[in-house]
């Protein structure tokens, strides 16, 4: 198999342990050195928001986010820096889909015991215009439900200013019913990016307005 | 703004603000041909299926995606001159750069295409200098190019003090501005955005990475040329090679401009096991001598983390040492310096394996046996040393812990060329 980052044959291949581990089997599809462009989230972090720092306290803006309720407790993949800036300009802005599958080992080694995972909608005008929802297609090796649908907001969150992102009011429905969410015991969301936790957040408010009772979690590509 | 020859997609058009597009010529961006879809701008033919239905081009996806629900705008309307094509290089062409500037005059006046083989610091530049300069003249357009941006980089104030009377458009990495000038110098993705626009398309580097190995920019070449292609290089490859015997003009020339054979590489074994982390003493006695001598220092590794983690080495030996790779940011800045002599010790990928030119400087390949180093690179980085008509002997050492038949095929091609 070929690298998708690079074209050239790969050199990272299945482990012994993915093969009889529990869920879908998935190749690696980047290089080594295309790996290694990207900076993995590892050592201490945040317990709320998953953001590498020296120590395992909660970050100033999850102190924030702890008065509004029960915190996420998100997980990350990767930090968001320069090459993963890049990475995203051409999966989400240019549009090229190729890309979905680059870290479709790495997620699904993190997420193999979640119980339901619910990824992010994105608004159908922007599907329009991709032509794909970038969530899904990070996070569609796995089975998702898509109990979320997102209403059209005036600006996406990339364009908006750290204070305008935390003011952008609730956009979430829930389509799922009561007795549904609730024969889940627990429920993963999923993200591209977590900036603010702004999104997320309204996200779970909306599942627990639905009348889901039991805990919400989170796992971003990106924090 | 003169839109002339050029191809753009509806979001270029917007961002430059077109409004007539009355004029323009408009197809689909992907079309059916025997049941498969291909690109209109950069003919490939894997195009990769969106979850809505739609296929759009992953090869030039870079230059803003293309769907088959998109157009692409042509303005094929004739181009207005702007610049007169008077020649402002008042340099003389040795007779054999002379003999080969005249055929590839013959081979555009002919329509034909033209290969130029020069050895590395052959002054290959200067010989196109008669060619542009009289197309421009006669009102045509022309096109230099190439798959390396820091060869465009090293090209363009060259151009620009050759052609003083002329406006000159460079044009890399995504930047768009106008089209509007009768020379354009860019990158070979730049082609792209233009359809039958050229009467001279030069390739310099045509062996290249990444186009060697990338169909897609060969065809980008092809769909902008309205004559001739000239292709440039020092080491042809063999499709080249094959294109000699369908009649494919070609000028060989095997001696540098100064007259003094190419630095034959030395192979020297060594036991690399400690690279980077530790250099072996021999190679920084090397490095040492050369600095001794007056000279700078370039040195070439297979990965990227390398130069900077040999730069930090020779640092410590308290050698003013910089590393540069793709990655690098400042890595024009770093040059820039090693070329002023701020720097003594460079330590580079093979990014500047071609087109970078500085004067009394040695030589060295770390780990020389390394897929990397194909044989044509390695006459192209052998080709750094020795360009200055006042020390053409500077040394090329390329240290390896084993002989490669890349190494060997490398050494004996420069000792071929020296002996013609």
């Amino acid at each position: 198999m070929r690298c998708i980052g690079c074209d050239r044959p790969t050199d990272r291949s299945l482990q012994l342990t993915t093969l009889f581990a529990h869920g879908p089997l998935l190749a690696p599809r980047l290089c080594h050195s295309c790996l290694s462009r990207f900076c993995l989230i590892t050592g201490a972090t945040c317990v709320g928001c998953g953001r590498m720092q020296p120590t395992e306290q909660l970050c100033s803006d999850c102190r924030k986010w702890e008065h509004q309720g029960r915190l996420l407790h998100n997980r990350a993949l990767f930090a968001y820096d320069a090459s993963m800036k890049a990475w995203i300009y051409q999966y989400k802005g240019l549009g090229d889909y190729r890309l979905h599958v680059a870290f479709q080992d790495l997620i699904a080694a993190r997420l193999r015991h979640a119980a339901a995972l619910v990824p992010i909608p994105s608004e159908p005008k922007h599907f329009e215009l991709r032509g794909f929802d970038p969530i899904i297609g990070l996070f569609g090796c796995l089975r998702l439900r898509s109990w979320l649908r997102k209403t059209a907001t005036e600006r996406p969150q990339a364009q908006k200013t750290r204070q305008e992102r935390l003011k952008t009011p609730q956009s979430f429905h829930v389509l799922a019913s009561e007795q549904m969410l609730n024969r889940a015991r627990q429920i993963t969301l999923l993200d591209d990016l977590y900036t603010t936790g702004r999104t997320l957040y309204h996200a779970r408010d909306a599942l627990v307005a639905a009348g889901f009772k039991g805990t919400i979690d989170s796992f971003t590509l990106i924090r | 703004m003169d839109l002339a020859g050029a191809q753009l997609t509806q979001p270029e058009l917007a961002r430059l603000a077109v409004s007539n597009i009355a004029q323009a010529t408009v197809v689909p961006a992907l079309v059916k041909v025997k049941g498969h879809w291909r690109c209109q701008r950069c003919r490939s033919q894997f195009p990769v299926a969106l979850p809505d239905g739609r296929f759009y081009c992953p090869e030039c996806v870079t230059l803003g995606r293309l769907t088959d629900q998109d157009n692409l705008y042509r303005f094929d309307q004739p181009h207005q001159p702007v610049g007169d094509g008077r020649l402002t290089w008042h340099g003389t062409l040795t007779p054999d750069q002379q003999a080969a500037s005249d055929a590839l005059m013959a081979s555009v006046t002919a329509g034909r295409d033209h290969l130029i083989w020069a050895v590395t610091g052959a002054g290959k530049t200067e010989m196109l200098f008669p060619t542009i300069a009289r197309l421009i003249q006669q009102q045509q357009r022309v096109a230099i190019v190439s798959p390396r941006i820091d060869v465009i980089r090293e090209l363009a104030p060259r151009f620009r003090a050759a052609f003083g009377t002329t406006p000159i458009t460079v044009r890399y990495g995504g930047h768009f501005d106008q089209t509007d000038s009768d020379l354009l110098l860019a990158t070979v993705h730049q082609l792209l955005r233009f359809y039958q626009a050229f009467d001279l398309i030069v390739v310099d580097e045509v062996d290249a990475f990444p186009m060697n190995g990338t169909p897609m920019l060969h065809q980008a070449v092809q769909q902008a040329r309205r004559g001739s292609v000239a292709y440039l290089t020092a080491t042809p490859d063999r499709v080249l090679k094959r294109a000699l015997h369908r009649g494919l003009g070609v000028s060989r020339l095997f001696r540098r401009f100064h007259g003094h054979p190419l630095p034959v590489p030395i192979i020297r074994l060594m036991n690399l096991q400690k690279v980077p982390h530790q250099l072996p003493a021999a190679m920084i006695t090397w490095i040492r001598q050369v600095l001794a001598t007056k000279r700078v220092c370039l040195l070439f590794v297979p990965k990227i983390s390398w130069s900077e983690q040999i730069a930090d080495v020779l640092r410590q030996l308290g050698l003013k040492t910089a590393g540069v790779a793709s990655t690098d940011p400042q890595r024009a800045e770093k040059v820039m310096a090693f070329r002023q002599r701020q720097i003594d010790v460079l330590v580079t990928t093979t990014i500047l394996e071609r087109g970078v030119t500085v004067t009394q400087c040695a030589v060295g390949v770390i780990s020389a046996a390394d897929r990397e180093f194909s044989a044509a690179a390695l006459i192209q980085i052998a080709g750094r040393a020795g360009r200055a008509a006042d020390s053409p002997d500077d040394p090329v050492v390329f240290f390896t812990d084993r002989y490669t038949l890349a190494l060997l095929a490398a050494k004996r091609q420069i000792v071929m060329m020296n002996g013609r």
